[in-house]
C-alpha cells in the first residue's frame, strides 16, 4: 500500500465522517430538547425561536420526580418487565429460528406465512377484544399482560431466521455426522456466530417493551404496576401541559437504553473479528 | 444404508423443528393469534362490545359495502399507498448506505452509531414537537429560513399546516426517526458477511463503490429483503406520529388507514367497522408482502 | 366393592369441602367494591371517610393521566365491565349514552329523592339523552376573558367591564397588539384551537339544528364566527390558528408567560395559577365575563362545559357507584373547589366555597365569583342534540383548512351542512 493510497483513503473516511456526523446530529437534536427542557419552568417549555440552554434553570424537576412522585416504582416495573420479556424472547424466538432458518419440516412455508401474517395487524385493532379475552384469562392487571405476548414475537423469531440462515451450511453438517445434538449445534455453534444479530434483537426487543405504550396503558390500571411510559403520562393536567417533568423523566428513562446500547456495541465488533476468521 | 440414514436425518430434523417451534407456536396461538383472529371475525359482524364477545350477529360484506363511499376510509387507503411508496424505498436505501459508512468509512463509529439510533429511542412527544418547531409554517421558521435566504425560494411551504406538504413532513420524519431501526439490523448482518470476498475483490483493484455495489448488496439479499418486508409492514401500520402531529389534518390530508381504524373504533365506537377496515389493511400488505417474497425466491435461484 | 366404597367416600367429601368454600364466601358480608378512575381526583381523606360512613362499599381509587388516550382507555374498560364508576369530560357523554354504554339512572335518581333541577341546574343539559339522566354533573369549566393588568397599564388600555361588547373586546385587542409591536410582539389576545373553541362568542345567538332538524350551520351567528377567528388571526390581534398548532402553544403558559394581554380560557385557567412552581409568573390577573356578541345580546355572559361522573352498563354495582357518586357531589364540593375546579352542586355555591377554590392564585373571591355567579347568562360551543359528538368532529374536520388559509368558507360551511345532514337523515 502506498502512502499517497492511505492519505486518499483517510480524506474519503473523513468526508464520510462528516456526511454521516450531520446527519448524526440532527438525529441528536429531540434528545438535546428533552434534556433541556427537563432544566425548565413549563412556562417556559414552549418558546420559539427553540432556546435550548434554559434562560432559568429549574432543577427542581428531577427532584420532583425523582422523590415526590411514584416514577422509581414504574421504573422498577419496567425494569421488571423488560427484563422478563427480553430474556424470555431470546429463548424463545432463536428456537423456533432455528427451526425455520436450519432445519427441514412439513408445514414451514405454511407456518412462516403465518407468523408473517400476525405482524400486519395493527395493536390499535385488536386491544379491544384483546382485552376481553385477557380479561378472561385472568390477566388484566398483571405485569403477565406485558411480559406474555412479548416473549412470543414474531418480529423476533424472522430477524433470527434471517441470521441463521445466513450462516454456511458446511459448517454445521460437519459437527452433526461427528454426532452433536441439533440443540449442540444450536447452543455452541449458532448462537455465537449470530451473536451480532442476538444483541440486535436484545437491543430492539428492549427498546419496545421499554417504550410500549398502548399495553400498560390499557391492561394496568393500579399504580403500583405500572411501567414508566404511562406513569410519566400522570404529570400531566386536563388543558395543560408537563413537559418539564415528562421530560425529566424520560430523559432518566433512557438510561437503560443507550447504556444497553453502547454494551452491545462492543459485541459487534468483537464478533466483527471472529467471524472474519471463521467466514 | 446411506439412504436410510438420509430419511432418518429426515425425520430427526422434523422432530426437533417441531420441538424447537413448540414454546413459540403455542404462545403464538395464545396471545397474539386468537386476539386477531378476533379482531378480524369481527370486521364480518355487526357487535356491540357491551353484550361482550357472546352477541355477534353476522352480516356478511355490509361493512364492507360501506367503505365504498366512505371519503374517509378511501383517502386513507390512497395516502396510506403514497406513505409507503416514499417511505419504504427511501428509508431502506439509506439505512443501507448508512449502514455501509458506518461499518468501514467513517471515523468515530460507536458515538455515531448511538446518535443515530437516538430517534428511534426519543420519547415521541419530544420529537413532534422539535419537528414541528422546526417546519415552521412562516417564513421565520428553522427550515423555511434556509428555503427563503439560501434557495430564494419567495414562498415557502406551511409544512404540517398545508394539505400540500403534511405528507411529506411525515414521510420526512418517519425516514429520520426509524433510519437507526434498520441501520441496526443491517449492520448487525453485515458483520456476518465473509471477508475472504472483500479481500480478493480489494486485489483485484476493486474501488469501495464497485465492492459495495457488486459484493455488499448481493450478500446482504435476504437481509435487505428482510427490511423491505418489514418497512412495508410498518410502513401500513404508521398512526402514532401522524396522530400526535396533524390527526390527519388538514381534513383529511394526512389521514392513514390505522387512524380511520381508530376513528371508528373509538370516536364513534363501531368496531365492526373498524374490524372491517383492518381486514382490507391486512389483505393489501398480505398481497405486497407475498409478492416480494416471491420476487425474493425468484432472485435466489 | 373396597374401590368403589373408596371413591365414593372421596366424592362426598369433596363435594362438602366445595360446598363449604363456596359458602363461606359470600356470607362473611364481604363489602362491595366500586372501582373509581379518575384523572382529577379530590383527596384520599374525603373517599377514606365514605369509606367509614358505608362499610359495606369499598372504594377502589384508579388515577389515570389527563392526556387525550384517557378515553380510550375508559372506554375499554366500561365495555369489559371492570369500572364502575366513569368519569365523562365535555362531550364525552351523548355519544356514550346514545350507544348504550352507560347506564340509565332515572331510577335511581327517583329511589334516593335526587332533585336534579335544583341540585344541579342548567348543568344538566349535558348529561341528559331525551328526558333521561346517564350520568350526573360533576365538575364545571366556564370560560371568561382573563387579563394581565400589567400589561393593560403599561398599554394604556382600560379594564373590561361585564358589559362589554364584541366591538369593545377587539378594540383592546387591537390597542394592545399595537402596543406590543414595539414591546416584544404581545398579542392583543388569544383563542386556543380545541374544536368548536370559535363558537364561543357566536354561541350567544347561534343555533345548530334548522326546526326540522338538521344542520343550521349556515346561521349567519356561525358565520360570522367562523370569520371573526380568521380576522384576528390575519390581524395579528391574536397567535394565528396554525402558529399555535406548530408551536404546540398551551393557553396557560403563554398567557401567565406574558405573551398576550387577554386569553380566553375555562376556569381550569385558576388551578394553574396556583401551581407557582410550574407557572411561575408577577402580575395581576384580572378576570372579566365574556363580551357580549352584538349590542342586542342582554345580561352578563358565559360559556360553560360540563364533566360528569357516569355508571357504565356493565357496571354489576349501579346501586352502590351511584351512592358514592351521590355523596362524593353533593357533600364534598369544597373538597372538589379545593382542586381548583368548579363543583357543579349549586347548593353549595356560598363565598366560603369560593374561597377555596381560589386559595393559592392570587385571584379574590371577589373576582372569582363569576365562575359561581348563577345570574350569568351560560351558553355553549358544544353542541347537543342528535349525533352532536359527530358534529363538532366534523366541523373541526373541515374548518381547519379554512383557518390555514387553504379554502374558502363557502366550501367548507357547504361540505359541513352535507356531511351532517347525511348523518342526521339515516
Amino acid at each position: 500500500m502506498t502512502i499517497p493510497n492511505k492519505i486518499k483513503s483517510n480524506l474519503i473516511r473523513v468526508f464520510a465522517t462528516i456526511i454521516v456526523a450531520i446527519f448524526a446530529l440532527s438525529c441528536l437534536f429531540p434528545f438535546l430538547w428533552m434534556l433541556s427542557t427537563s432544566f425548565k419552568f413549563e412556562i417556559d417549555v414552549m418558546e420559539f425561536p427553540i432556546r435550548l440552554i434554559p434562560k432559568n434553570w429549574n432543577f427542581t424537576n428531577y427532584s420532583k420526580v425523582l422523590f415526590e412522585s411514584n416514577f422509581p416504582t414504574y421504573y422498577w416495573n419496567s425494569i421488571k418487565v423488560a427484563f422478563f420479556s427480553v430474556a424470555g424472547q431470546l429463548i424463545i424466538t432463536t428456537l423456533a429460528a432455528y427451526a425455520f432458518g436450519r432445519l427441514r419440516f412439513r408445514g414451514k412455508e405454511l407456518l412462516y406465512s403465518l407468523y408473517l401474517a400476525t405482524m400486519i395487524i395493527p395493536a390499535q385493532v385488536i386491544i379491544l377484544p384483546k382485552y376481553l379475552y385477557f380479561s378472561k384469562l385472568g390477566l388484566t392487571n398483571t405485569h403477565l399482560a406485558l411480559i406474555l405476548p412479548g416473549l412470543f414475537s414474531v418480529f423476533g423469531v424472522m430477524l433470527m431466521r434471517g441470521a441463521f440462515e445466513q450462516i454456511p451450511f458446511e459448517i454445521t453438517e460437519a459437527a452433526y455426522i461427528d454426532g452433536a445434538s441439533h440443540f449442540r449445534i444450536f447452543y455452541q455453534l449458532i448462537l455465537p456466530l449470530a451473536k451480532p444479530t442476538v444483541m440486535t434483537l436484545l437491543l430492539i426487543a428492549f427498546t419496545w417493551s421499554w417504550n410500549d405504550y398502548i399495553n400498560p396503558l390499557i391492561f394496568i390500571s393500579k399504580d403500583s404496576l405500572l411501567t414508566i411510559t404511562v406513569g410519566l403520562q400522570k404529570f400531566s393536567d386536563e388543558a395543560s401541559t408537563s413537559y418539564a417533568l415528562i421530560m425529566a423523566g424520560a430523559s432518566l428513562a433512557l438510561i437503560p437504553i443507550i447504556t444497553i446500547f453502547i454494551s452491545a456495541q462492543k459485541h459487534f465488533i468483537q464478533s466483527f473479528a471472529s467471524s472474519g476468521i471463521k467466514g | 444404508m446411506k439412504k436410510k440414514k438420509r430419511s432418518e436425518i429426515l425425520v430427526n430434523e422434523e422432530r426437533t423443528a417441531y420441538a424447537f417451534l413448540l414454546p413459540s407456536l403455542i404462545g403464538t396461538l395464545i396471545f397474539v393469534m386468537v386476539p386477531i383472529f378476533i379482531s378480524l371475525i369481527l370486521g364480518f359482524t355487526k357487535w356491540n362490545p357491551i353484550k361482550g364477545l357472546t352477541d355477534i350477529e353476522f352480516v356478511g360484506l355490509a361493512n364492507f359495502q360501506r367503505m365504498v363511499s366512505d371519503e374517509r376510509v378511501l383517502t386513507a387507503i390512497v395516502n396510506n399507498i403514497k406513505y409507503s411508496i416514499f417511505y419504504v424505498p427511501i428509508t431502506i436505501g439509506l439505512a443501507l448506505l448508512l449502514a455501509e459508512l458506518l461499518n468501514k468509512l467513517v471515523f468515530g463509529k460507536i458515538p455515531l452509531r448511538t446518535m443515530i439510533f437516538m430517534p428511534y429511542i426519543s420519547s415521541l412527544a419530544s420529537i413532534a414537537v422539535v419537528w414541528m418547531l422546526l417546519f415552521y409554517p412562516s417564513a421565520s421558521g428553522p427550515i423555511n429560513s434556509i428555503l427563503v435566504n439560501v434557495f430564494k425560494i419567495a414562498d415557502p411551504p406551511k409544512w404540517f399546516t398545508s394539505s400540500k406538504y403534511a405528507m411529506t413532513g411525515i414521510i420526512a420524519m418517519s425516514v429520520w426517526h426509524d433510519m437507526g431501526y434498520y441501520v441496526v439490523i443491517i449492520l448487525a448482518n453485515m458483520q456476518g458477511l465473509s471477508q475472504e470476498v472483500y479481500e480478493s475483490a480489494a486485489m483485484d483493484g476493486a474501488n469501495k463503490v464497485q465492492t459495495f455495489l457488486k459484493i455488499t448488496i448481493p450478500m446482504l439479499k435476504n437481509t435487505l429483503f428482510f427490511c423491505l418486508t418489514l418497512a412495508t409492514i410498518n410502513s401500513f401500520k404508521v398512526f402514532d406520529q401522524v396522530n400526535i402531529i396533524t390527526e390527519g389534518g388538514p381534513r383529511f390530508a394526512t389521514t392513514v388507514l390505522v387512524q380511520a381504524i381508530y376513528h371508528y373504533a373509538f370516536k364513534e365506537f363501531n368496531f365492526s367497522y373498524a374490524s372491517a377496515i383492518a381486514v382490507v389493511l391486512f389483505i393489501m400488505v398480505f398481497t405486497v408482502t407475498y409478492l416480494q417474497r416471491r420476487l425474493e425466491k425468484k432472485l435466489s435461484v | 366393592m373396597k374401590k368403589i366404597v373408596l371413591v365414593f367416600l372421596v366424592i362426598v367429601i369433596a363435594s362438602f369441602a366445595a360446598g363449604t368454600v363456596f359458602a363461606a364466601s359470600p356470607a362473611a358480608q364481604e363489602p362491595v367494591t366500586i372501582r373509581y378512575y379518575d384523572w382529577d381526583m379530590v383527596d384520599v381523606s374525603v373517599i377514606n371517610r365514605f369509606m367509614e360512613e358505608n362499610p359495606d362499599i369499598k372504594i377502589e381509587l384508579f388515577e389515570i393521566a389527563a392526556n387525550s388516550d384517557r378515553t380510550t382507555q375508559l372506554d375499554i374498560l366500561a365495555m369489559s365491565g371492570d369500572i364502575d364508576v366513569m368519569p365523562l369530560a365535555d362531550g364525552d357523554q351523548s355519544i356514550r349514552s346514545e350507544q348504550g354504554m352507560l347506564a340509565n339512572l332515572d331510577e335511581l335518581i327517583a329511589k334516593y329523592n335526587i332533585d336534579m333541577e335544583e341540585s344541579f341546574g342548567i348543568y344538566n343539559e349535558w348529561v341528559k339523552s331525551g328526558d333521561s339522566y346517564y350520568s350526573i354533573p360533576y365538575r364545571t369549566s366556564k370560560t371568561a376573558v382573563y387579563y394581565n393588568k400589567r400589561i393593560f397599564d403599561q398599554a394604556g388600555v382600560e379594564y373590561p367591564t361585564s358589559d362589554w361588547t364584541l366591538e369593545d373586546y377587539k378594540a383592546k385587542a387591537a390597542a394592545i397588539s399595537e402596543w406590543g409591536k414595539s414591546n416584544g410582539g404581545v398579542f392583543g389576545t388569544y383563542s386556543h384551537t380545541y374544536a368548536n373553541e370559535w363558537a364561543i362568542l357566536p354561541a350567544q345567538v347561534g343555533k345548530w339544528y334548522t326546526e326540522d332538524g338538521l344542520s343550521n350551520i349556515k346561521d349567519p351567528a356561525w358565520v360570522e364566527g367562523l370569520k371573526l377567528r380568521k380576522e384576528l388571526d390575519s390581524t395579528g390581534l391574536q397567535m394565528s390558528y396554525s402558529e399555535i398548532k406548530a408551536s404546540s402553544t398551551v393557553i396557560n403558559s403563554s398567557f401567565l408567560g406574558e405573551k398576550e394581554g387577554m386569553a380566553m380560557a375555562g376556569s381550569w385557567l385558576v388551578r394553574d395559577m396556583k401551581k407557582t412552581d410550574k407557572f411561575p409568573f408577577d402580575f395581576e390577573v384580572g378576570i372579566c365575563s365574556l363580551p357580549r356578541w352584538d349590542e342586542s345580546v342582554e345580561g352578563i355572559r358565559g360559556n360553560y362545559s360540563v364533566s360528569a361522573l357516569g355508571i357504565p352498563e356493565t357496571s354489576k354495582h349501579k346501586e352502590e357507584a351511584f351512592r358514592f357518586i351521590i355523596w362524593l357531589e353533593m357533600q364534598n364540593a369544597d373538597a372538589i373547589a379545593a382542586t381548583g375546579n368548579v363543583p357543579c352542586y349549586l347548593p353549595a355555591y356560598n363565598d366560603e366555597l369560593i374561597e377555596t377554590f381560589v386559595k393559592g392564585s392570587t385571584l379574590t373571591t371577589e373576582q372569582a365569583k363569576f365562575f359561581f355567579d348563577t345570574n350569568v347568562i351560560l351558553t355553549t360551543n358544544k353542541v347537543f342534540g342528535k349525533e352532536g359528538a359527530s358534529y363538532v368532529s366534523i366541523i373541526n374536520e373541515e374548518v381547519v383548512p379554512y383557518f390555514y388559509d387553504e379554502v374558502e368558507l363557502e366550501e367548507v360551511l357547504d361540505n359541513i351542512e352535507k356531511r351532517v345532514n347525511e348523518l342526521l337523515k339515516d
